[in-house]
């Protein structure tokens, strides 16, 4: 039930979506995207960021969730972008595959130790998939990260995708750490949620 | 997750004091319009009600191309829920900036919108158009 305290959360933590245009991972943020429904006012400006309140063990949590908002087309995704990351998704699309070349990006820009999970999204789209469940696994074996295939389209897996990573990221920073009730990582982001380098830059 | 009835804005204009308590905060929770959604965006107490101008919820190819329109025509107010910055929300999106400076908010999931503003260039808060969300009905 609502409180007065209606803004008050424990935790902050800025995730990232990464991956190439057209694996969905535009609507892993949307959890009501059904085809008669087309909102032309983000079509056209597109989408920056989103705010998630969610609750992990009797804390509330609020995720600020980046997109790469198309950049990923010129592969300008570079340090700036990864900036403040404690946590990243990193999504293909099991119909089509190529993710090895974001996981290199990601380790040549990322903070060291960020938390990460592979996504296989689209994964309700059973006859026209090519990489299996197992291939995926392999796959995060190999970069020594989690899995999940997802449907957006379904609503599969795609919260335990957020709590699985938030879950790992809180361990790292907040269980790991002190007793200091006030984490430092609140302090990452500056009150305009601005980032160098993003903002305005799409629409110019 | 439960889904509490809401009721539109225009509901409320006879009696817009139901809609406020102390200190003109918004009574009770705020959720998305689209009967299909209806997802949370801000609980009750979290914004307080302002008023701005209309003509900020506008989209035109002005605000992407930044020209500067000069009409010196009287504003036309409008009522918003005003929030301190984007964490009192508690699911919301982000435009991208346009020219002007705005980045428009959307409902998180569904894109629904705009529902508000938030003006990178002059304020730090963020504002929801009080006739574009729906309101919980009892407590």
């Amino acid at each position: 039930m609502a409180t007065s305290k209606s803004a008050a959360y424990d935790y902050l933590i800025k995730l990232l979506l990464i991956g190439d245009s057209g694996v969905g991972k535009s609507c892993l943020l949307l959890r009501f995207s059904d085809d008669s429904f087309t909102p032309s006012f983000i079509t056209t400006i597109g989408i920056d960021f989103k705010i998630r309140t969610i609750e992990l063990d009797g804390k509330r949590i609020k995720l600020q969730i980046w997109d790469t908002a198309g950049q990923e087309r010129f592969r300008t995704i570079t340090t700036a972008y990864y900036r403040g990351a404690m946590g990243i998704l990193l999504v293909y699309d099991v119909t089509d595959e190529h993710i090895r070349n974001w996981f290199s990006n990601i380790e040549q820009h990322a903070s060291e130790g960020v938390n990460k999970i592979l996504i296989g999204n689209k994964c309700d789209w059973v006859e026209k998939k090519v990489i299996t469940k197992e291939q995926g696994q392999l796959l995060a074996d190999e970069f020594g990260i989690k899995f999940l295939e997802t449907s957006a389209k379904a609503n599969t897996n795609v919260e335990e995708a957020f709590f699985t990573l938030a879950r790992d990221i809180k361990k790292r920073l907040i269980d790991n750490h002190s007793q200091d009730p006030q984490p430092r990582n609140r302090l990452d982001l500056d009150p305009n949620g601005q980032k160098a380098g993003q903002g305005s830059g799409c629409c110019k | 997750m439960a889904k509490n009835a809401s009721v539109p804005y225009k509901q409320f204009v006879e009696s817009g004091n139901q809609l406020v308590v102390d200190d003109k905060r918004n009574a009770v929770n705020i959720y998305c319009s689209r009967p299909s959604c209806h997802s949370l965006i801000m609980r009750a107490k979290a914004g307080q009600l302002v008023e701005r101008p209309k003509s900020k919820l506008n989209i035109t190819d002005n605000d992407i191309l930044a020209i500067n329109d000069t009409s010196a025509e009287v504003e036309e107010m409008q009522q918003y829920w005003q929030l301190p910055n984007m964490m009192a929300f508690e699911n919301i999106g982000f435009s991208n900036t346009v020219a002007t400076g705005i980045k428009f908010l959307a409902c998180a999931d569904c894109d629904t919108g705009p529902l508000g503003y938030h003006d990178t260039i002059n304020e730090t808060e963020c504002y929801v158009a009080v006739d574009r969300v729906e309101y919980a009905t009892g407590t």
